[in-house]
């Protein structure tokens, strides 16, 4: 118990004082906001794949559905870029409630593949609808300074880094106390052993539901937040491989571990980073091999290796 | 009033008669043992009582309710709950949270967002005293799959007596286990039937443990209620000595 407040503490300063010891280390804020947004998207996959032992490969669609919700909530509804975030959010949730009755009653390789092809559904409407979405070139729009009163916060490098770490603050500290609460525990139920929990009167589908559409809700969250990273959304942001990047960051962190995604998406951007210095066309393969090792060796990812070393000791 | 009353139920799998006009009638407080040899039906009327699978013919009744059209879950709910043959447990948490998680079940907490103190308290309470009464609080934040065999299906049972059960159903409790293992089940079978007052309905091969604990037996032989009574009734009683307990008895 006191260990795991004395991590959370760590982890919780590390984040606040990135602008003071990640220059140190070669990094930049804008690099520090990436990771924070992809690991909000990998911990709320988590909650599916790690927590409730669900394997989605269509995460990507309720990250994009949440960047596309922001940036045309920009463009069309308004100049505030809060309300932007909170719409795109809404968005990615409502839209996995709303596929989570197709694809609760799958399990398995099954339950992968129908999260895959509804993601593809997503992508293609992206894709297609050129008038609304912008299609293949994508869609631009920008992020507005935000007011309180008569200060004026600019969301350039070290301020944008701090919006991202207060979204993925309440969005990490939703999930930590979901996981906490009996809701958790039933999830955890139902990846350990569908069956017994079946038996106990746990009615398995509404709550893979609930996690799958708990899941899309915070997916669209990080998905709000990398739109206005980036002033502008592509529809590869729905895209399978990027719901592959979900699934690697978590496998490669610890898939159940909560704060194992973050670890991962670290490990992913900061190969990405460094590595294509060196080899800017196939840092991929470093990404791969290293993805192979952790699944084959440290099958619960690289926060199971450092847990089992304390325990040995 | 009985309990749990089985009236002329039978259970056909294609041609096969898996049970034939099976009379039950249990009484509410007693420890009941079903003893047969392989491919009596212990088990297919196992999955009748619980639900796994409908009776062919005949009427199912639990405390004066007519159960036959209930689906499993709904019989938990009823009180009507059971262990498998094949330990059923959540093996990557500690005996603590595989209890905690029937509790909350139990208590229709499972789908709560909040863990509140007064609800945490109310449901560790229920945790600890489940703990107490199976024995396994030293055990508490032991691993469940890192546990004995015999610990395991001790795991197991609390977990079914979370579910608040009228009636227990065990099937083959003592299966896989040693000699001090199997003791302490029987044990805990014991207390659960003097000091909780439950009934329970076992399925068992050793006849130590059968004739040890069971006030009733009910032997089954191809499909079909062979004889009910007492262990001294069934042990003097020559039908049974013929099929079953051959020149042993």
């Amino acid at each position: 118990m006191s260990k795991r407040v004395y991590i959370n503490v760590a982890v919780w300063v590390l984040l606040l004082t990135v602008p003071l010891w990640f220059p140190w280390i070669g990094g930049y804020p804008a690099l520090a906001s990436r990771i924070l947004v992809y690991a909000l998207g990998a911990m709320a996959l988590n909650l599916l794949l790690g927590f409730t032992g669900c394997m989605s490969f269509g995460q990507a669609a309720y990250f994009g559905l949440g960047g596309y919700g922001t940036g045309l909530a920009l463009i069309h509804l308004t100049d505030n870029t809060v309300a932007a975030v909170i719409l795109g959010t809404a968005l990615g949730g409502l839209a996995a409630f709303i596929v989570g009755p197709l694809i609760m009653h799958r399990r398995g390789i099954y339950f992968a593949m129908i999260t895959v092809a509804v993601g593809q559904i997503f992508y293609f409407i992206a894709e297609r609808w050129n008038s609304f979405t912008g299609g293949e070139d994508g869609l631009t729009f920008s992020r507005q300074p935000i007011h309180f009163g008569p200060v004026v916060m600019p969301l350039n490098a070290v301020p944008f880094y701090y919006f991202v770490l207060f979204f993925f603050a309440i969005g990490a500290a939703a999930m930590g106390i979901l996981l906490n609460a009996p809701l958790g525990h039933t999830w955890v139920a139902i990846r350990e052993n569908r069956r017994r929990a079946t038996f106990i009167g746990i009615h398995v589908e509404r709550y893979v539901w609930a996690s799958f559409a708990i899941a899309g809700m915070f997916a669209g969250l990080a998905g709000a937040l990398n739109a206005l990273q980036n002033n502008f959304m592509s529809p590869a942001n729905l895209y399978w491989i990027e719901s592959g990047n979900f699934v690697i960051m978590a496998v490669l962190g610890g898939m159940g571990s909560f704060w194992g995604p973050l670890i991962g998406s670290i490990i992913l951007f900061g190969i990405q980073d460094y590595v294509s210095t060196y080899f800017p066309n196939n840092w991929e393969i470093f990404i791969g091999v290293l993805f192979i090792i952790v699944v084959i060796f440290f099958p619960n990812g690289v926060l199971g290796i450092i847990r089992r070393r304390v325990k040995a000791a | 009033m009985s309990l749990l009353r089985l009236k002329n139920v039978s259970r056909v799998f294609g041609k096969l008669v898996a049970l034939q006009n099976i009379e039950l009638e249990m009484e509410e407080g007693k420890v009941y043992a079903m003893i047969g040899p392989n491919g009596a039906g212990k088990t297919t009327l196992f999955n009748l009582i619980s639900g796994f699978f409908p009776a062919t013919t005949g009427e199912i009744w639990f405390e004066d309710k007519l159960i036959n059209d209930l689906t499993a879950e709904q019989r938990v709910a009823a009180g009507l709950v059971r262990t498998f043959q094949i330990t059923e447990v959540f093996p990557e948490l500690s005996v603590a949270e595989n209890i905690r998680i029937g509790v909350e079940a139990q208590e229709n907490h499972s789908a709560h967002v909040w863990a509140s103190a007064q609800l945490m308290r109310q449901v560790n309470g229920g945790v600890d005293e489940l703990l107490e009464i199976t024995g396994l609080t030293q055990q508490a934040d032991r691993i469940v799959s890192e546990l004995a065999h015999g610990d395991q299906r001790v795991v197991e049972v609390a977990i079914a007596l979370s579910m608040k059960p009228k009636l227990l159903l065990l099937d083959e409790p003592t299966a896989g286990m040693g000699r001090a293992e199997a003791g302490r089940m029987v044990d805990l079978i014991r207390s659960l039937n003097t000091k909780q007052h439950l009934s329970i309905l076992f399925v068992e091969h050793d006849m130590d443990i059968v004739f040890g604990v069971a006030d009733q037996i009910v032997v089954l032989n191809f499909g079909k209620t062979l004889a009910t009574g007492t262990p001294k009734e069934i042990a003097e009683n020559p039908a049974v000595q013929a099929a079953y307990l051959g020149d042993a008895a």
